[in-house]
C-alpha cells in the first residue's frame, strides 16, 4: 500500500468517522428530552401571560408614559442582534476564506434564522391591538390603505424580512448536501422527507460545482444584509427625535454590538453543545479561540460607541442629550449602565490572554455576561432615553413587570426549542465542509497554518 | 352566526331603548317611537337650559347642554353676571354628582338594626306624615327645625311657610365657610351688616390677607374674571401688582408677584402697620385721615414696633403703604380661612381702615348690594340649636344638603346632639357623615333635574330649570313638602300648589315682574326669564362713612391651644373639593391638585425643614394630636408654608361609603377647637397646635408631576420662559415659522414643502400671564373628550389619561428676605398641533397625520398600538389607552355622543375639540355664512375663567387668534425642534426689580 494509499483509507476512515460522529450526536438521551420539556413548559407560561396582556391590555405590563417601548424593544433588539453573528460567521468569513469557521457555521445559520423568528414576534406581542399587525404589512386592499413609508417601522418590516428570507436560504443551501448524508443513512419516513429536502443531491461533481456558487452568490448577497438589517433596526430610534436616540452613530454602532452579541450567543450556545454532543474533536477550543478574538475586536468598537455618545453628549452643549447620559451615568439608570459597562467593555478584555480565552468555563461565563451586557445597553438605549426626555415634568422610571419577564423568558426558551429540534434532527456541523476542511489539511498543511494566522 | 343586518336591527332597538330609558327615568317596556315628539329633543341636536350652578354658595349662571334627554355637559351662561359663561373646576365636574353611581337611589328608613333600607316614595311620606301630625295636633311650637343650604326666592318662601304651618321658625342656613367676621366689621366700621362688594377689576394694586379668591372664598369665577380685568391693565415694565399675605400659598398665593410668609397671629399687626405708615408718609385720604380717631389708634403700630412680632421688616411696610395709595383705587382683601381665629374681626376692621385710608371705599369695595352669604346661620348659632337639640327641644330636624357633622368641629358635638333628635329627616343626595345619623332620607334631585331659583346677591335672581329626568328615583324636595302637606289635614287648605314649578312661576310673577317699572306680559316676561338664566338689574351704590373702630380694635396676643413644640395647623378648604361636598366626583380626584399636584389623597403639608427637624420624608404617615382629637395622614413636603404651620386640606376624605372618596386623614376637623369666636361667633379655623409624631407607616402620595433631584436646570428653562417682554422682543407674523436661529444659520430647514391650509389653519394662543392654574380646563376636557378616569393605583404607574394638563413651574422658594417672589408659572400643556409633528411621519399605519385643517389628527380605528408617536411627542401629550376604560353605571349617561370612546390598545390626544369644529362648521353652512371668529370654542377655551385659552383661524387675520398669534410675548415652547407647533404661548410677566429698593 503506497502512502498515498494509505493515506487516502485513513482520510475516508476520518469521513466516516465525521459521519459517524456526527449522526450520532442526532441520537439523543433522556437529558435531551428533559430541556426540550422545560422549553415547552416555559413556552407555554409566555403565551399565557401573552394572552394575559392581550385580553387586559398592556396595563398589565410596565410600560408606562412616557416609557412606550421597554423590555419587548429591547428583546427584539437584542434577538436581531444575536441573528447577526450567525451571517457574519458563515457568509463573511467564508468569503474572507476563514476555513476555521467551518466547524460553528451550520450552528451559526441555525442560530440566525432562529433569532430571527424569535425577534419577529417581538414588535407583534409589543402592539396594543396585536390582532391588526397585519396593517403593518403593504398588502393591497379595497381601500387602498398604505402603509406609511416614512415610518422607521415600516422599514424595519422590510429588513428583517428581507434578512429572514436571506438567511433561511443561506442555511437550506448549505444543508442540502449533509440533507443526503441524513437521507443515505436513515430509513422509512425520514428517509422519504430528507429524499425531498435533499432536492435529489448526488454529490456529483457538476452538483457541487454549481452548490459552490449558489454558496458564494447567498454568501455575497447575505454580507450587506449584516449591515443594514441592524442599520434599518438602529434606526427605529436615530430617526427620532429621542435626546439619546437621534445620533448618527447608531447604524454602525449597533451593527457593532450585534455582531458582538451574536458572537457571545455562538459561545454560549457550542460550549455546552459540544461537551453534551462529543463533539470536542469537531469544535475545537482553536475555533473558540478565534471567537473570542474577534469578540474582543467587537467589544472595541462597542466602548468607542460609548464614547462617542458620551463625548458628543459634552460637546454639543445640548442640554438635553447631556441629561440623559448624565442620568445614565450618575442617575436613575447609573445601575444598569455600569452594568453594561462591565459587562461589555471591561470583561472581554480578559480575552487578551491567552490562557483565559482558552479557557472554555472562562469563555462560557463571559459569554453569558455579553448577553446580559448587550440586553442591558438596548435597555438602556431605549428606556432609558424615553424616561428623560424634553418634557421633564413627564419623567418616570421604568421596570419590566412578570408579564413582560415571562415573555423574555419564554423568548428564551422558544429559542431553545427549535435549537435542540435542530441538533436532534439535523447535523449541528456541516459535514461537508468539515471533510473539506481535513482534506485541505491533508493535503497542504500550510493551510491549516494560515487558517489559524486568520 | 350573526348577519350585519339583524346585529343594526338589535343595536338600533337596543341604542332606542337606552334612548328612552334615559328620558324617561322608567323601564320601557314598549318600544314605540315618539308618536309626537317633544320638541326641544332632536335626535342629534343639543338643547340647551339655563340653570343656576349650585355646587358651592357663589351661585354662577349654568348652561346645561343635553343631547337625546340627557346632559352631557354643563357651561357657564354668558348672559349670567355672575360667572358670564364661565365655570370653575367644580362647576365643570358637577354632571359626575347628576350621575353619581353612589347616589341615594329613592328614600331610605333606619331599622331596628341600625342600618338603612330602602322604602317606597308612599312610604316614606306616610312615615314623615305620621311624625308631624301629633306635633300638629299638640300645638307645639319651635319642635321643628331646618338646617340646610342657602335658599332664596320660591323656594325659601315655601319652606317659612311650611316650617310655619308646623309651629316653626328655625330655618338656619348652613355653610362650611362664612364670613361672620367680616359682616361684623363692616357693621362696626360702616354701620352695614352685610359684606362688602369688591370690584377686582378697578384695583390697580391689590393686597391679600390670605383670601383665596381665585378658589374656594365667596365667589371665585366671578372673582377670577375680575382678577385677570386688574392684570391685564398693569403696565409691563412694573407687573407686580399682588402681593399676598398668608400662612401658606395658595393657588391665590402662587398667583401674586410677591408673597409675604407672615407668622400666624400678626396679621393684625402688620395691617395696622401698614396703615400707620400710610399716614407717616401722608399717603391716606383726607376724609379717612382726618378723624380725629385715627392717629391714636395707629400710634403704637409703627413698622418698627411691629417688625419683631411680624418678621416684615420696616422697608417693606412703607412700600406696600406706598403701593396702596399710589395708584388709587387699590383693594386690600380681608382673612381667608387660614386667617380665621380669635383675631378675624379685628383683622377685617384692620383691613378695611386700610381701604378707606387708601380711598377705595366706594371704589373698590362697595356696599349696598347685600350677599345671600349675609344669611348664613353663625356657628354660634348652630351650636344653639344644637344645645336644644340636646334639650329635648327638637323633636324633628330638616338636614337639607350640607354635611355638618363632617364640616363643624368634630368636638362640637353636632353628631351626639343628633342622635338625640327623635326623628331627623335628610334630604341629601349621597351619603355622607350626616346621614349616616338620619332616620329618614328623603333625597333631593340634582340641581339640573330639578326648578328651582337661587339669588346669590340682590339684584341676580337666577332661575333654576331641570335639564333632564331624574337620573334616580329621586324626589325634588320642595314637591315633597307640598305633597306632605297635602296629605296632612291641617296644612292642605294653605298649600293649594300642585307642584313646586308652579308655585315657582307664581312667585316670580308676584315679587319680580309685577315689581317692574315696566308693565310686561308673564307670555313674554317668563321665555325671556328662562332664556337669559334669569332676572338681573344693577343695584344702586350706597354711600357709607366711617365709623370709630378703635373700640373693637383689640389687638390681643392669639392663643394657640395645643402643645408647645407643636405646629399651628391650618386648615383649607380643597380646591376642588370645597368643604368635601363632591368628594366622590372621580374628575376631582384625577386632576392634580394645582398647589401640589397630588392626586386622590388626603395629605397634611409640612414644610421641609419641619421635616427635616422631625426626620419625616415625603409619604410617611404622621399622627397629628391636638387637644380635640387625632389623625393619621400622609405627609406632604410643602415650601409654601410659614415654618411654624401646618397645613391640611378640608374634604379630600370622607369616612362614609364612598368608592371615590380617599379614606386617609379622615377629617381634620377632629383636631379644632369648638369654641366659637367670642366677636363673631364664627368657627375658630385656627386655634390650635398640634403635635406631630411618626407613626413608622408609609403612604406613598401619588402626583402626576415628576420632580427629580437629578435634574439640571437647562431642561426646565427651554419650557419655561421666565423672561420680561423687553427682554426678547420678537414680534412675528401669525404665520407660524421655522426658529429664527436654525433658517438664519443653515437656510430653509424643512425637507418636505410646509402643509397647504387652503380653508383654515386652526390655532391656539394661551397666555401665561392669564393663566392661574386653577384646572377648570382640564375638567371641561374630561367632560367634552369622555377621557377616562383610571383611579389612585394607575395614576401611579404613570397610565392617567388627562389630555390637558397644568403643569405647576416653581423653582424653590428662597426665604432670604421678608418678601418672597412666587415664581410660579402654570404651563397649560395640550396637543400642540405641530406643523411639523413628529408623532406624523413614524406612525406605520397613517393613524395621525396632519389634516387639511392643521389639526394633528388621529385616527382611532386605525391605530395598531405601536406607541412610536408618543415616543416621538417631545410634548408628551399622546396618551395610550392600557385598558378599555370603562365607569360604573349611570355615570356613561354623561359621555358625549359626538366623541368616540377609545378601546385598550389605542393612542389618543387633544383633538382641538374637532367635533366643535364640525359643529361650528355645519352651523355657519346652515345659516349660509363663511366660519367666523368665535364659532369654534374648544371646551378648555369655552370654561376657562381669566380666557386665558383663545382659539380660532389662522387664515383669518382678524380673528382673535391671529392678532395674539404676533403678540410681542409669543413663544413656542421647545420651538428649537423645529416642531413649529400650532399653540402659541405668551409669557408670564415677571418683575425685574427687587420687591423694595432701598
Amino acid at each position: 500500500m503506497s502512502l498515498q494509499e494509505s493515506t487516502q483509507a485513513t482520510q475516508r476512515g476520518n469521513f466516516q468517522k465525521v459521519n459517524r460522529d456526527v449522526l450520532r450526536a442526532l441520537q439523543p438521551g433522556p437529558l435531551y428530552f428533559a430541556l426540550l420539556g422545560v422549553c415547552l413548559i416555559v413556552i407555554a407560561f409566555g403565551v399565557w401571560a401573552w394572552s394575559h396582556q392581550v385580553l387586559e391590555g398592556l396595563a398589565v405590563t410596565g410600560l408606562r408614559h412616557p416609557v412606550m417601548w421597554g423590555a419587548y424593544i429591547t428583546t427584539f433588539v437584542f434577538w436581531v442582534g444575536i441573528a447577526h453573528s450567525g451571517t457574519l460567521i458563515s457568509a463573511i468569513l467564508f468569503l474572507f476564506r476563514a476555513r476555521w469557521r467551518a466547524a460553528i457555521s451550520r450552528a451559526a445559520e441555525a442560530m440566525t434564522v432562529f433569532a430571527v423568528m424569535t425577534a419577529g414576534l417581538f414588535p407583534i406581542i409589543h402592539l396594543g391591538r396585536p390582532w391588526l399587525f397585519y396593517w403593518l404589512l403593504p398588502y393591497p386592499n379595497e381601500r387602498t390603505l398604505w402603509v406609511n413609508f416614512r415610518s422607521p417601522l415600516i422599514w424595519d418590516v422590510f429588513a428583517v424580512g428581507t434578512y429572514f428570507t436571506v438567511s433561511a436560504m443561506f442555511f437550506y443551501v448549505g444543508l442540502v448536501p449533509d440533507l443526503a448524508v441524513l437521507r443515505d443513512n436513515s430509513t422509512g419516513w425520514k428517509r422519504r422527507i430528507f429524499s425531498v429536502a435533499s432536492l435529489g443531491w448526488l454529490g456529483t461533481g457538476r452538483e457541487w460545482k454549481h452548490f459552490s456558487s449558489a454558496y458564494l452568490f447567498l454568501a455575497a448577497l447575505a454580507t450587506p444584509l449584516v449591515v443594514s438589517v441592524h442599520s434599518v433596526v438602529s434606526w427605529d430610534f436615530a430617526v427620532a427625535i429621542v435626546p439619546g436616540w437621534h445620533s448618527t452613530i447608531f447604524a454602525p454602532y449597533f451593527v457593532a454590538g450585534a455582531i458582538f452579541s451574536g458572537l457571545a450567543m455562538v459561545l454560549t450556545l457550542l460550549i455546552p453543545a459540544r461537551a453534551i454532543l462529543n463533539l470536542k474533536d469537531y469544535i475545537t477550543l482553536h475555533h473558540l479561540e478565534n471567537v473570542a478574538k474577534l469578540i474582543i475586536v467587537s467589544s472595541l468598537i462597542v466602548s468607542y460607541a460609548y464614547l462617542t455618545e458620551l463625548f458628543f453628549a459634552w460637546y454639543s452643549e445640548n442640554p438635553f442629550a447631556q441629561t440623559v447620559f448624565l442620568s445614565r451615568a450618575v442617575g436613575d439608570f447609573a445601575p444598569l449602565f455600569w452594568l453594561m459597562v462591565l459587562c461589555n467593555c471591561l470583561a472581554p478584555l480578559l480575552f487578551f490572554f491567552r490562557k483565559l480565552r482558552r479557557n472554555t468555563g472562562v469563555l462560557f461565563a463571559i459569554s453569558l455576561l455579553i448577553n446580559v451586557g448587550m440586553w442591558t445597553e438596548r435597555f438602556v438605549i431605549i428606556s432609558g432615553s424615553l424616561a428623560r426626555e424634553y418634557a421633564r415634568t413627564s419623567w418616570d422610571i421604568y421596570s419590566p413587570s412578570w408579564v413582560e419577564w415571562s415573555i423574555l423568558l419564554a423568548s428564551f426558551a422558544w429559542f431553545a426549542f427549535w435549537f435542540l429540534l435542530f441538533i436532534r434532527h439535523l447535523p449541528a456541523i456541516p459535514i461537508a465542509e468539515v471533510k473539506e476542511s481535513m482534506h485541505r489539511a491533508a493535503h497542504d498543511p500550510s493551510s491549516l497554518h494560515t487558517e489559524q494566522q486568520t | 352566526m350573526i348577519k350585519r343586518r339583524d346585529f343594526l336591527k338589535t343595536v338600533g332597538i337596543s341604542g332606542s331603548a337606552a334612548l328612552l330609558d334615559a328620558c324617561t327615568g322608567e323601564n320601557s317596556e314598549t318600544l314605540v317611537p315618539y308618536l309626537v315628539p317633544p320638541e326641544d329633543i332632536v335626535p342629534g341636536v343639543p338643547a340647551y337650559y339655563t340653570t343656576s350652578c349650585r355646587e358651592c354658595p357663589a351661585g354662577c349662571g349654568m348652561l346645561a347642554k343635553t343631547r337625546e334627554g340627557r346632559v352631557i355637559k354643563v357651561e357657564g351662561n354668558p348672559r349670567h353676571p355672575i360667572g358670564r359663561g364661565k365655570l370653575c373646576i367644580r362647576g365643570q365636574a358637577s354632571v359626575q354628582s347628576l350621575y353619581n353611581p353612589d347616589r341615594f337611589q329613592g328614600p331610605q328608613r333606619r331599622n331596628e338594626q341600625g342600618g338603612l333600607e330602602p322604602i317606597e316614595w308612599d312610604q316614606a311620606k306616610e312615615l314623615l306624615v305620621s311624625r308631624l301630625n301629633p306635633l300638629l295636633s299638640e300645638g307645639a311650637s319651635q319642635k321643628v327645625a331646618w338646617l340646610g343650604r342657602l335658599m332664596t326666592g320660591s323656594m325659601e318662601s315655601l319652606v317659612r311657610q311650611w316650617l310655619g304651618a308646623l309651629g316653626s321658625d328655625r330655618l338656619l342656613f348652613y355653610e362650611t365657610f362664612q364670613y361672620e367676621a367680616l359682616r361684623r366689621a363692616s357693621e362696626i366700621a360702616f354701620g352695614r351688616l352685610e359684606l362688602p362688594q369688591y370690584h377686582l377689576e378697578e384695583a390697580q394694586f391689590l393686597l391679600s390677607f390670605g383670601a383665596d379668591f381665585l378658589e374656594t372664598w365667596r365667589s371665585n369665577v366671578e372673582f377670577t374674571s375680575a382678577f385677570q380685568q386688574m392684570r391685564s391693565s398693569r403696565p409691563s415694565n412694573a407687573p407686580d401688582n399682588f402681593v399676598y399675605l398668608g400662612n401658606r400659598l395658595s393657588l391665590t398665593g402662587s398667583n401674586a408677584d410677591w408673597w409675604i410668609p407672615l407668622r400666624p397671629g400678626t396679621e393684625v399687626q402688620l395691617a395696622l402697620s401698614i396703615a400707620h405708615s400710610i399716614l407717616d408718609q401722608g399717603l391716606a385720604v383726607e376724609t379717612a385721615a382726618s378723624q380725629e380717631w385715627v392717629r391714636p389708634l395707629l400710634a403704637p403700630y409703627s413698622p418698627q414696633s411691629t417688625q419683631e412680632s411680624t418678621g416684615v421688616e420696616v422697608s417693606t411696610v412703607r412700600e406696600l403703604a406706598r403701593r396702596l395709595c399710589e395708584k388709587p383705587p387699590s383693594l386690600a382683601l380681608g382673612g381667608g380661612i387660614s386667617a380665621t381665629g380669635e383675631q378675624a374681626v379685628p383683622l377685617e376692621l384692620a383691613v378695611l381702615l386700610l381701604n378707606a385710608l387708601a380711598g377705595n371705599i366706594g371704589k373698590t369695595v362697595r356696599f349696598g348690594t347685600p350677599s345671600v352669604l349675609d344669611r348664613l346661620a353663625s356657628y354660634q348659632e348652630i351650636l344653639d340649636l344644637a344645645q336644644e337639640m340636646n334639650e329635648d327641644k327638637i323633636q324633628v330636624l330638616f338636614l337639607h344638603h350640607g354635611d355638618p357633622v363632617f364640616t363643624l368641629p368634630t368636638s362640637s358635638g353636632f353628631a351626639q346632639a343628633l342622635d338625640n333628635v327623635p326623628f331627623v329627616v335628610s334630604f341629601s343626595s349621597l351619603p355622607d357623615e350626616t346621614t349616616a345619623h338620619a332616620d329618614l332620607i328623603l333625597p333631593d334631585h340634582h340641581f339640573l333635574e330639578s326648578w328651582g331659583d337661587y339669588s346669590p346677591r340682590s339684584g341676580v335672581s337666577t332661575i333654576q330649570q331641570p335639564a333632564m329626568q331624574p337620573v334616580f328615583d329621586t324626589k325634588a324636595t320642595a314637591d315633597v313638602l307640598l305633597s306632605t302637606a297635602q296629605e296632612m289635614e291641617e296644612l292642605a287648605a294653605r298649600f293649594t300648589d300642585s307642584t313646586y314649578a308652579e308655585r315657582l312661576r307664581s312667585h316670580w310673577d308676584a315679587t319680580i315682574r309685577k315689581t317692574l317699572d315696566e308693565e310686561i306680559p308673564w307670555e313674554e316676561f317668563w321665555p325671556d326669564v328662562l332664556t337669559r338664566g334669569g332676572h338681573f338689574q344693577e343695584q344702586p351704590l350706597l354711600e357709607v362713612d366711617l365709623h370709630n373702630i378703635s373700640e373693637h380694635l383689640q389687638v390681643t396676643e392669639e392663643t394657640l391651644v395645643g402643645p408647645e413644640e407643636g405646629k399651628s395647623l391650618l386648615l383649607y378648604p380643597s380646591p376642588y373639593f370645597f368643604d368635601g361636598r363632591n368628594v366622590n366626583n372621580p374628575w376631582l380626584h384625577e386632576i392634580p391638585d394645582p398647589t401640589t399636584q397630588l392626586v386622590w389623597d388626603s395629605w397634611v403639608e409640612v414644610h421641609p425643614e419641619t421635616a427635616r427637624e422631625l426626620a419625616l420624608a415625603e409619604g410617611d404617615v404622621v399622627e397629628l394630636t391636638s387637644p380635640y382629637g387625632s389623625l393619621t395622614a400622609p405627609v406632604h413636603l410643602y415650601d409654601g408654608l410659614h415654618q411654624d404651620v401646618i397645613a391640611m386640606p378640608l374634604g379630600r376624605a370622607k369616612s362614609a361609603d364612598l368608592r371615590y372618596a380617599s379614606k386617609e386623614g379622615v377629617n381634620p376637623m377632629q383636631l379644632i377647637s369648638p369654641e366659637p369666636a367670642a366677636d363673631s361667633g364664627s368657627v375658630l379655623w385656627r386655634s390650635v397646635r398640634v403635635g406631630i409624631t411618626k407613626t413608622g407607616a408609609r403612604h406613598p402620595l401619588v402626583s402626576l408631576q415628576s420632580e427629580g433631584a437629578e435634574r439640571p436646570e437647562d431642561a426646565l428653562v427651554a419650557i419655561q420662559p421666565v423672561e420680561a417682554p423687553d427682554a426678547a422682543q420678537r414680534i412675528r407674523p401669525s404665520e407660524l415659522e421655522a426658529p429664527e436661529a436654525h433658517s438664519q444659520e443653515h437656510g430653509p430647514v424643512d425637507y418636505y414643502p410646509p402643509h397647504e391650509h387652503p380653508d383654515h389653519q386652526w390655532s391656539m394662543v394661551i397666555d401665561l400671564d392669564a393663566c392661574t392654574g386653577c384646572n377648570a380646563c382640564a375638567a371641561a376636557c374630561y367632560a367634552e373628550n369622555n377621557v377616562p378616569v383610571v383611579g389612585r393605583e394607575l395614576c401611579g404607574h404613570g397610565r392617567e389619561m388627562s389630555w390637558l394638563r397644568i403643569e405647576r413651574h416653581q423653582k424653590p422658594l428662597i426665604r432670604e428676605t421678608d418678601v418672597v417672589f412666587t415664581d410660579r408659572i402654570s404651563l397649560p400643556v395640550l396637543c400642540q398641533h405641530c406643523h411639523n409633528a413628529p408623532c406624523e411621519p413614524v406612525c406605520p399605519v397613517f393613524a395621525t397625520y396632519h389634516n387639511p385643517e392643521g389639526l394633528n389628527a388621529q385616527v382611532y380605528a386605525r391605530c395598531v398600538g405601536t406607541r412610536y408617536c408618543s415616543n416621538n411627542c417631545p410634548y408628551k401629550v399622546r396618551r395610550f389607552n392600557w385598558h378599555t376604560f370603562t365607569v360604573p353605571e349611570p355615570l356613561q349617561l354623561q359621555l358625549n355622543p359626538d366623541v368616540t370612546t377609545r378601546t385598550a390598545g389605542v393612542m389618543e390626544k387633544c383633538t382641538f375639540c374637532v367635533q366643535r369644529i364640525q359643529e361650528g362648521k355645519n352651523r355657519a353652512r346652515c345659516e349660509d355664512r363663511e366660519v367666523g371668529d368665535g364659532d369654534v370654542t374648544p371646551a378648555c377655551a369655552q370654561t376657562c375663567p381669566t380666557d386665558a385659552i383663545v382659539f380660532g383661524d389662522l387664515n383669518d387675520p382678524v380673528s382673535r387668534v391671529s392678532q395674539l398669534a404676533g403678540h410681542p410675548r409669543n413663544y413656542h415652547i421647545l420651538e428649537q425642534l423645529n416642531t413649529r407647533p400650532a399653540v402659541t404661548y405668551l409669557k408670564k410677566l415677571v418683575p425685574e426689580k427687587p420687591f423694595t429698593e432701598e
